[in-house]
């Protein structure tokens, strides 16, 4: 039965990953037979929606092949900044999400405590596209007040800190802010439980009860939403790379589809570029094989942590 | 009573009415129209953009259009956009999980399964930037369907899972057990036990995707996608033509002048951002009031000591610990 449904998920997802090639596949074939149509088009593409489908499926299992060698140098140019801001935001998350959860249960009656926690709050309600654009203009005007008024600095800079780091902080703050939820909750019940009421009313110290069961309970509770925080992260990194000037593998996905960078000239209307169909799927295939692998590996994880913990 | 005025509910409100009152009478606060194009500074003999100023408080674009009215006759316009689409989201998304909680069909099962991880295998704006600039929909007269549809469709496979956990967890209620077992229609149980129940999600429900369908067209705003884009294709190539009001198209134009014409998308930004904030602390509000009270497990110092004193017993901090309970 176990198996059963083991190979039903992994059906649904092969289904799913189908759907999207497809997806881009037409997408593809619509765009690169109408740019033809557009005055001053060198060299116009015959074909038709069935062989750009063929090429979709094809592509993912020619990445190193002689003819996809101009893909695999772009993809190794682009991707590992993705993962960089992937990895990073993900460890971030986590680390900061599981503080903060703690000092919400233990600090909730601090009064400075409660200003970080309605900013946290307030900067959790603004969508990503607002922080990013907000953080640079306002950065840019700021400079331009303060300093020499030169306009060319602003948020993100040029070294690891002011740009990717930052910019990584900026990726992990809606998942933090989920964990964070999470285990305040996952506290709070856990300290209503007999066992802990118990040693409590028989004078045991708050922190030893804490360190020695709470806390290890919980952590096991965190494994569980390893996957939802990878989709948050994932589901941000496009907007992320755009509005933050960062050419990473999203972004050039982007950019494969016939689009220009940020500030250049606009829109796909207003100067079309041709859609890329190898380098998309390949990006398409990647990011889809990295949610599936991550979500395996959050599979095993859990499973084991479980029999440590029944044993 | 008291419970509904808590700070985040006022605040949201206010600022809710605020933007509302703004966008139904934007002639109190400027007189320029957003069509009006100031081209030509006499004294100095500027030509726009023009910086903020006095004449113009949030800047114009190249064009000479004021930033400051262009926002403001755009609430309505964004506001109807939101609308139409949480209108249609939340009862498709109710009636699509009411089927699922209690009938439990296997093919609506198996399209909400490969949807959801359609949506989970590729980020869901991906797909949207996919579909909505096809140039049959980008060139389509029906565009603006387009652009409802295909949000719908990304905000309805997220917002079913919701539900459905929330049906879920009223569905499983020791009471709803003892109506099944008393004969009630599936049907019949959902209208008289259940509604009630789901009334405070719902509340909570429509502010919240009112802020999430603002994000997703903030979102594709910066990529170039709004409501009924205009193209026209000349000789010359493509004239992109609009008149649409809304704070995307605006974002979509700031796009393209990031760093001519900063103010445009800075405030458009920040207008978008204040009126997302306002749905959000609505939707907190709402769930504040709505939550029913916990007790403290861990009392703070001071309620423990008092309890003691007025019990005459020691607090349980002073306690000595047993060396049984190590």
């Amino acid at each position: 039965m176990r198996r059963f449904s083991i190979l039903r998920s992994v059906l649904t997802w092969l289904f799913a990953i189908l759907i999207i090639l497809a997806i881009a596949a037409f997408r593809g074939y619509q765009q690169n037979a109408w740019l033809p149509s557009l005055p001053g088009d060198p060299n116009p593409i015959q074909t038709d929606f069935w062989s750009y489908f063929m090429a979709a499926l094809k592509n993912p299992f020619q990445i190193f092949s002689a003819s996809q060698s101009d893909t695999l140098t772009e993809i190794q140019r682009h991707l590992p900044l993705s993962l960089l801001f992937i990895s990073l935001s993900f460890v971030l998350a986590y680390v900061v999400g599981i503080l903060k959860g703690i000092a919400d249960v233990f600090w909730k009656h601090n009064k400075f405590y409660q200003i970080v926690q309605q900013i946290t709050w307030v900067i959790d309600a603004l969508p990503m596209f607002g922080v990013l654009a907000l953080t640079e203009l306002g950065s840019l005007f700021a400079y331009m007040y303060f300093k020499s008024r030169d306009p060319i600095h602003f948020l993100p800079g040029n070294n690891f800190w002011d740009c990717d780091f930052l910019l990584s902080c900026m990726l992990m703050f809606p998942p933090m802010m989920y964990i964070s939820r999470l285990i305040r909750i996952t506290i709070e019940q856990e300290m209503g439980e007999q066992y802990v009421l118990t040693a409590r009313s028989k004078g045991l110290q708050k922190a030893r009860i804490f360190y020695r069961h709470i806390y290890r309970n919980c952590l096991t509770k965190l494994l569980n939403e390893a996957t939802s925080v990878f989709t948050m992260i994932m589901s941000s990194l496009l907007i992320l790379e755009y509005l933050g000037w960062r050419w990473g593998g999203a972004l050039d996905m982007f950019i494969s589809m016939g689009h220009k960078q940020l500030g250049d000239s606009g829109s796909l209307l207003q100067n079309p570029g041709r859609f890329e169909l190898s380098l998309v799927v390949d990006y398409l295939t990647l990011f889809a094989l990295l949610t599936v692998l991550f979500q395996i590996m959050a599979f095993v994880l859990k499973r084991k942590w479980q029999v440590t913990q029944d044993a | 009573m008291r419970k509904w005025t808590n700070p985040r509910l006022v605040i949201g409100a206010i600022l809710l009415l605020f933007f509302i009152i703004s966008g139904v009478f934007p002639r109190l606060f400027t007189h320029f129209t957003p069509f009006y194009k100031d081209i030509f500074h006499l004294p100095n003999w500027d030509v726009p953009p023009f910086p903020p100023s006095k004449l113009h408080p949030f800047g114009t674009n190249y064009e000479g259009r004021d930033t400051l009215s262009r926002i403001l006759y755009g609430i309505v316009p964004t506001l109807r956009d939101a609308s139409i689409m949480v209108l249609v989201t939340i009862p498709l998304s109710f009636a699509i999980s009411m089927i699922t909680t209690l009938y439990k069909p296997k093919f609506i099962r198996f399209i909400l399964d490969t949807l959801a991880n359609t949506f989970n295998v590729v980020p869901p704006i991906v797909v949207a930037v996919l579909l909505l600039e096809l140039p049959q929909v980008l060139l389509s007269n029906n565009g603006s369907y387009w652009y409802y549809g295909v949000i719908i469709v990304l905000e309805t496979a997220r917002f079913v899972k919701v539900m459905e956990g929330d049906m879920s967890l009223v569905y499983n209620k020791p009471f709803i057990e003892g109506a099944i077992i008393a004969g009630n229609s599936s049907f019949g149980i959902f209208k008289r036990h259940m509604l009630r129940w789901l009334l405070p999600y719902i509340m909570e429900y429509i502010p919240s995707e009112y802020a999430r369908i603002l994000t997703i067209m903030g979102e594709l705003g910066y990529f170039g996608i709004y409501n009924s884009v205009r193209a026209i294709v000349t000789d010359s190539g493509i004239q992109v033509t609009t008149h649409q009001l809304s704070w995307s198209a605006i974002l979509a134009e700031g796009s393209h002048y990031w760093f001519g014409v900063p103010c445009l998308i800075f405030f458009a930004t920040l207008a978008f951002c204040l009126l997302i904030l306002a749905f959000r602390l609505v939707a907190a509000g709402i769930s504040q009031a709505s939550l029913i009270e916990r007790p403290h497990y861990w009392p703070s110092r001071e309620s423990r000591l008092r309890r003691a004193r007025n019990s005459g017993k020691r607090p349980v901090s002073q306690v000595t610990t047993p060396s049984s309970v190590t």
